[in-house]
């Protein structure tokens, strides 16, 4: 993928707390027309460095920049950000918490609802614009949130772990909106823990541990930088005593990773399951999750 | 700035429409309407529907035809308030009778009362320098009936009772002039003023601790941040809510006076008129008011943010809203010796410096370059205070759940 505008820079940034370096100076760029994500344990880095994005935190070293200029509180209105930590007034109306959070971000009154109810109307959200938030489910409030980070068309959305308390459906609905925006030229960033969203919707990824950087790449690249050789595998017949299959691993679905030895290919495989008793449900080439990645990753880091 | 202003209508709106403020106003203007039934009741029992004051008076303009004369004035609750006015030949007489009790208070009409209009009336009872309306109409009725027809026309007749104009004077029991009191008008003003300006950070401070508590356990801080930076936020609130608790005392203020006058039947008018506010004052009483409550919103914008809930903002606010009340304790004292020692430290320590000032101000014994020095001790603590608020503000704000330690808030304190 070729990326043409930065949006936003990072460089050598670094944070650090009494004796604690929380972020050691990372450095990366976000572009527009791409999904960023930055991923990480808990603890890693990730909040802080977006903090220190927003100017919420000032960096003790590195710069950041926004459309090539420096980051400073003008800037803010080309960024929308959905913090980890987010909340809503409770005793206001949805309609008038939407306008009030518009207007500190230069929107009329008038102009936040109008750009809202489309918004709204695809979350299913519109017939409920007159309640107070807190007769709102959480994943209604949450999406509420999401509508005030990107009401005022911003260049960079930075969406601090998106899908934690959606359920499925309103998951999923989330990654169609996500996607929407990156192809209109947004650049979207996120950071999460759950790297399985990520592996679904990311096009770079940015991986840290303990404040610094592991991995920096395209998502395919890393994969296939990290890939070992594998299949995944449904057979109702027995996988025992396969040729080739160094270990085996429970996936879920009734499924079976199995990782094969120096000389073996996937068609030796499917083709001793063809001769045994049993049918093949299921077989394709197995790539390692980002988790996996991250493990031997961060893991090797750590030993080293 | 101009989310500044945002953030301080919001503030404003939202607080204004809420249950919770519109139940806390009512409550006080509730008490106010009880006061004055019970004022009212209490007013008209005790007196029976007849006042009577014994009232001596000292003629050096030779201008009241003869002594023993009556003043006669009927209240709009009915009662009458009737004067027996008793001539005494100089100042020394009628002082001893006030000292024997044998009149309540004394009259001098100076020699050149005719041009000058002024009288001048002295008495050991404070509540007759401050419930005057009666008083005041019933020295009017004895004038205009007891001036020397043949030597004053009409016209000086009408003016001189008209145009009333007394200089009151309260005596000690030993008969000396009470010179520092200069008046219980002014007293209670003074202590007034006091008052309403610490319901006033009171009322402001704790809606303040309110908005921020809410905003941090509602996590709703870092969704602000994203649009404004943290000085906006802060002092967006400390516009808003400092508005808001002057609008709150407002209505009490107009509510009482409303409620007094139809319903107290003039107590409130008794009262006001033992009371003389100069513009001067009222520019002051502003400036200081003005001043007073932006250093106490910083102080206490700063340093409720280190509390984990909003139980323990409250706490903290303590710290800086118990010094506010110094001066109402030690009044006794700052009035007493308006220029001493405590007055003047105490005009000169930030957190006690609004209420002293009013305080001194209202009795009229501050001078101007006391004034001056309180003021601008305000504005460097307001200066000193904004910058340390904002730097706490930020450091603590996204604190979740967690008190800081006093270590790391001395650190923050240290660097700024």
């Amino acid at each position: 993928m070729h990326y043409k505008n930065t949006i936003l820079r990072i460089d050598k940034v670094r944070k650090v707390y009494g004796q604690k370096t929380v972020v050691k100076d990372i450095s990366f760029d976000v572009y527009a027309g791409e999904i960023f994500a930055i991923i990480g344990p808990n603890g890693a880095g990730k909040t802080t460095t977006i903090r220190m994005i927003m100017d919420i935190i000032k960096p003790d070293s590195g710069s950041v920049t926004i459309l090539g200029a420096q980051m400073n509180e003008n800037a803010k209105k080309h960024i929308g950000y959905l913090p980890e930590e987010r909340g809503l007034y409770k005793k206001l109306p949805m309609l008038d918490t939407i306008k009030y959070l518009a207007l500190l971000k230069g929107l009329s009154p008038g102009e936040a609802e109008r750009r809202a109810e489309p918004i709204l109307k695809r979350m299913g959200l519109f017939e409920h614009r007159y309640k107070k938030i807190e007769e709102l489910s959480r994943g209604m409030g949450q999406f509420i949130q999401f509508v005030v980070t990107i009401i005022h068309n911003p260049d960079l959305i930075i969406l601090d772990e998106p899908f934690t308390g959606l359920d499925p459906v309103n998951a999923e609905l989330l990654k169609e909106i996500i996607f929407d925006l990156r192809n209109n030229g947004k650049a979207v960033m996120l950071a999460t823990h759950q790297m399985a969203n990520v592996e679904e919707i990311a096009n770079r990824v940015l991986m840290i541990n303990n404040g610094e950087i592991v991995l920096y790449d395209e998502l395919t690249d890393i994969k296939d930088k990290y890939a070992i050789p594998a299949v995944s595998v449904q057979f109702t017949g027995s996988l025992q005593n396969l040729q080739g299959v160094r270990e085996s691993k429970e996936e879920g679905e009734n499924r079976v990773r199995l990782l094969l030895a120096e000389g073996y290919t996937s068609q030796n495989i499917l083709d001793q399951l063809i001769a045994r008793e049993g049918v093949v449900k299921y077989f394709a080439e197995s790539k390692p999750s980002l988790q996996e990645i991250f493990i031997k990753v961060a893991g090797r880091k750590t030993r080293g | 700035m101009n989310n500044i202003f945002k953030i301080a209508k919001h503030e404003f709106t939202k607080v204004i429409k809420s249950l919770g403020f519109i139940i806390s106003t009512s409550i006080v203007l509730i008490i106010a309407l009880v006061v004055a039934l019970l004022m009212n009741f209490v007013f008209n029992d005790n007196n029976n529907g007849q006042l009577n004051q014994n009232i001596g008076y000292v003629d050096q303009s030779s201008l009241i035809a003869h002594g023993g004369a009556y003043g006669y004035y009927e209240q709009e609750t009915g009662t009458i308030f009737a004067g027996n006015f008793s001539k005494y030949d100089d100042e020394e007489q009628a002082k001893r009778a006030l000292l024997n009790n044998d009149v309540q208070i004394y009259i001098v009409f100076p020699a050149d009362y005719i041009n000058g209009g002024q009288i001048v009336y002295y008495t050991m009872n404070a509540d007759l320098l401050v419930n005057t309306t009666s008083l005041v109409m019933t020295m009017q009725s004895f004038i205009t009936d007891n001036l020397v027809g043949s030597a004053v026309d009409q016209a000086t007749i009408d003016r001189l009772s008209y145009a009333f104009d007394a200089n009151k004077i309260l005596l000690d029991i030993n008969g000396n002039s009470m010179d520092t009191f200069q008046g219980a008008g002014k007293y209670i003003a003074a202590i007034v003023m006091v008052m309403l300006l610490v319901i006033c950070l009171f009322t402001a401070s704790g809606y303040l601790i309110q908005s921020l508590s809410e905003e941090k356990e509602n996590r709703i801080m870092e969704v602000l941040l994203s649009s404004v930076s943290s000085k906006e936020l802060l002092y967006g609130k400390v516009l808003g809510l400092g508005f808001l608790g002057l609008t709150q005392v407002l209505i009490w203020l107009a509510g009482a006076v409303i409620v007094f006058q139809t319903l107290g039947k003039g107590i409130l008018d008794n009262i006001l008129s033992g009371i003389s506010i100069s513009p001067s004052f009222i520019v002051i009483t502003l400036i200081i008011f003005i001043l007073g409550y932006s250093l106490f919103a910083f102080l206490l914008g700063g340093f409720s943010i280190i509390g984990a809930s909003s139980k323990e903002s409250q706490q903290y606010s303590m710290y800086f809203i118990i010094p506010s009340m110094v001066p109402l304790w030690f009044s006794g004292f700052i009035i007493g010796d308006s220029n001493g020692t405590l007055a003047q430290i105490l005009t000169y320590f930030p957190l006690t410096a609004p209420s002293t000032i009013i305080m001194r101000e209202a009795i009229g014994s501050l001078p101007a370059w006391q004034l001056l020095i309180g003021i601008a001790v305000l504005i460097a603590s307001i200066i000193l205070a904004a910058w340390l608020a904002h730097k706490m503000f930020r450091t603590f704000l996204l604190m979740y759940g967690k008190t800081p330690s006093l270590k790391e808030i001395i650190k923050v304190i240290k660097e700024t």
